[in-house]
């Protein structure tokens, strides 16, 4: 019991290591911001330096699928609810600026509602849904989703809408912003969401419902928090592809392949970590374009096969190139430093 | 530096006129046809350490997640400082101050030790009012139970004896008015029994009302003030530990004829 005496006497060494600890962290974290800032600023100058169209569209494409991602490892990164229904928010966002958008309301009053309106309904479905727990949510939300698709399918003409106006005054750089912004914004409220003592409690939600709910963490109102914020900005996504493709099947953007798409992105990238579904996005739409163009017909083949190497060669992500580079380093000049003062 | 953890101080002296802080009346928790815990009343003072013995499948565990709303109750009532908390779910019974540890510990594995703890100043009974203040509550009592120097650790690949501090300290993030402590002697070898008993000590010294489930008998009777012996669901006993010890049918349901417990 000496040990815990001891401390009992010190009562100010725990306050001078958390002040020094803090001080390490700040001088890194205002590093990150200055990239971040600057890696925004390039590409936000993108468009006017270029004009080339296949480098705004894949740009658009990974922007697109940083909101696609993120939003899915909201809900099934950090808050462990692994939900298979993320497609249906996607195209609930899609439907709504369609709808709107096309029947003539401004297209910033439609996107804000694409993306409330799958917060409602993700928020009214999610409270009979949460009472499944593990791979019965997963199964329950795919065939919500699935049903819906199926609705939507049967219900609406299977025509894709071709607004004639609006490709005529189509324009590549105004998608391109709005999915920056919506990128970066995206990045920003999954930030400060788990900065948050909220999202302290999201996190323990994930790690042992149980043992949250005895440390005093209410579990639904925690989860819902996580899907609506999730849903939001899954929806926001789906009013950017609207924006962005005019003309589709209105049951498209529903499809499964949207939620799988997400899926790998976070999981290539790292789940659960803030960073991984940006990495995710990058290594998927350059591989999935390259891919498209030079092997039309082998390309799933191929990215399932790279999909599993990653997982395999680094089970936390892509992500874990740059913890594994870190060690690396801090080892390393941990025995330089160590063979130094041997040799003095 | 204990008395951190308690903002209201209470007379230490004798808990023969102190409040009653819980009380349960005529608890009852049926699963299927097996009766878990059957009429159990129970009541514990300000204060006071109370042993809760008995064999494997007594209903010592069930006892715990009733009084912490884990289970929901079949018959009877239950009351914590004079409120009837019944119907109170399990984060609810934490605000209001009672916490548990769980016999199998259950860290949150993917968090450090430091969030960990941070949890249960933030949800706990005097929720910290930012990040920052949680984080540094947290610092303050991973120091008590001897873990501060692993504040940034993961909580995974702990020693069990590290996870038990880890859990114990989770538990009095949420300044708890009553701690319930299941098995958390159990696994840890001779001389680290006797640094989790110190633990102990020190949380009775703090004024934290306590009740402990233990196998080790003699360490329950070292500590507690008073003991309750369940068997097959039943209260067949309560008194000092003295008197406990010398009961006929504490002695054929569990002691056996020395003082040896089970495992
Ligand atoms: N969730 C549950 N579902 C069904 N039966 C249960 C459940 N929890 C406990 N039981 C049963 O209730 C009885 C009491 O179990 P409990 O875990 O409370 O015993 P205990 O006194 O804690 O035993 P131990 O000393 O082994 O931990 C046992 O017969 C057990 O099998
Ligand atoms: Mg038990």
């Amino acid at each position: 019991m000496e040990q815990v005496g001891s401390q009992l006497n010190q009562p100010t060494v725990p306050l001078r290591a958390a002040l020094s600890a803090r001080r390490r962290f700040s001088r890194a974290r205002v590093f990150s911001w200055i990239v971040v800032a600057l890696i925004a600023l390039a590409m936000a100058a993108v468009p006017q330096v270029t004009t080339r169209s296949d480098v705004l569209n894949l740009l658009f494409l990974i922007f697109l699928f940083i909101v696609l991602g993120q939003s899915w490892n909201i809900l099934a990164g950090f808050a462990g609810q692994v939900s298979l229904g993320h497609a249906a928010l996607f195209g609930l966002g899609a439907l709504t600026t369609r709808t709107l958008w096309f029947g003539g309301v401004p297209f910033p009053l439609a996107f804000a509602a694409s993306g409330l309106v799958p917060a409602v309904c993700a928020s009214l479905i999610g409270i009979p849904t949460f009472r499944l727990r593990g791979a019965y949510f997963s199964i329950g939300t795919l065939a919500i989703a699935e049903v819906l698709r199926i609705t939507i399918a049967n219900t609406l003409p299977l025509v894709s809408f071709l607004p004639v106006d609006m490709l005529a005054t189509y324009e590549l750089a105004p998608r391109y912003y709005l999915a920056l912004a919506l990128a970066l914004a995206t990045m920003l409220a999954t930030y400060l969401l788990f900065r948050s003592r909220y999202g302290l409690g999201i996190l323990a939600i994930r790690e042992d419902e149980d043992a949250a709910q005895a440390t005093g963490v209410r579990a639904l109102p925690h989860k819902l928090a996580a899907l609506v914020i999730s849903s939001f900005f899954a929806g926001l996504a789906g009013s950017t592809y609207a924006f962005y493709q005019v003309s589709y099947y209105p049951e498209a953007p529903f499809h499964a392949g949207w939620t799988f798409d997400a899926l790998l992105i976070t999981f290539v990238g790292g789940v659960g970590t803030l960073i991984g579904p940006v990495l995710g996005a990058i290594f998927y739409i350059f591989v999935r374009e390259r891919l498209a163009v030079t092997l039309v017909s082998l390309h799933p083949l191929i990215f399932g096969i790279l999909f599993i190497l990653i997982v395999l060669i680094f089970p936390g992500g892509l992500v874990d190139i740059g913890t594994r580079l870190r060690r690396a380093w801090n080892t390393r000049r941990a025995s330089h430093s160590e063979s130094r003062s041997a040799g003095k | 530096m204990w008395g951190l953890l308690r903002r209201t101080e209470r007379s230490s002296q004798g808990h023969i006129d102190a409040a009653m802080l819980l009380k349960t009346e005529q608890v009852t928790k049926l699963f299927g046809g097996l009766t878990a815990v059957r009429g159990v009343n129970l009541s514990v003072r300000e204060g006071e350490i109370l042993g809760l013995i008995g064999p494997n499948g007594a209903g010592k565990t069930t006892m715990f997640n009733l009084i912490t709303g884990f289970y929901r109750i079949d018959r009877g009532r239950i009351f914590f400082q004079d409120r009837d908390i019944t119907r109170l779910g399990p984060a609810d019974r934490c605000k209001q101050g009672i916490a548990r540890t769980f016999q199998l510990v259950r860290p949150f594995q993917h968090m450090t030790l430091g969030e960990n703890v941070a949890v249960g100043c933030v949800y706990g009974r005097v929720p910290a009012t930012s990040r920052h203040d949680a984080e540094m509550r947290a610092r303050a009592i991973l120091e008590l139970v001897g873990l501060a120097d692993q504040f940034d650790a993961p909580a995974h690949n702990l020693t069990l004896m590290n996870r038990k501090r880890l859990e114990l300290a989770r538990a009095l993030a949420t300044q708890p008015f009553l701690l319930l402590l299941d098995e958390f002697l159990a696994g840890l070898n001779p001389s680290e029994v006797h640094v989790a008993l110190e633990l102990v000590r020190q949380l009775r010294a703090s004024n934290i009302t306590l009740i402990l489930v233990e196998h080790i008998v003699e360490a329950v009777f070292g500590v507690s003030d008073r003991v309750i012996v369940l068997n097959v669901g039943e209260k067949i006993a309560e008194g000092s530990p003295a008197q406990v010890a010398a009961d006929e049918r504490v002695i054929d349901a569990y002691l056996g004829r020395g003082l040896h417990a089970h495992a």
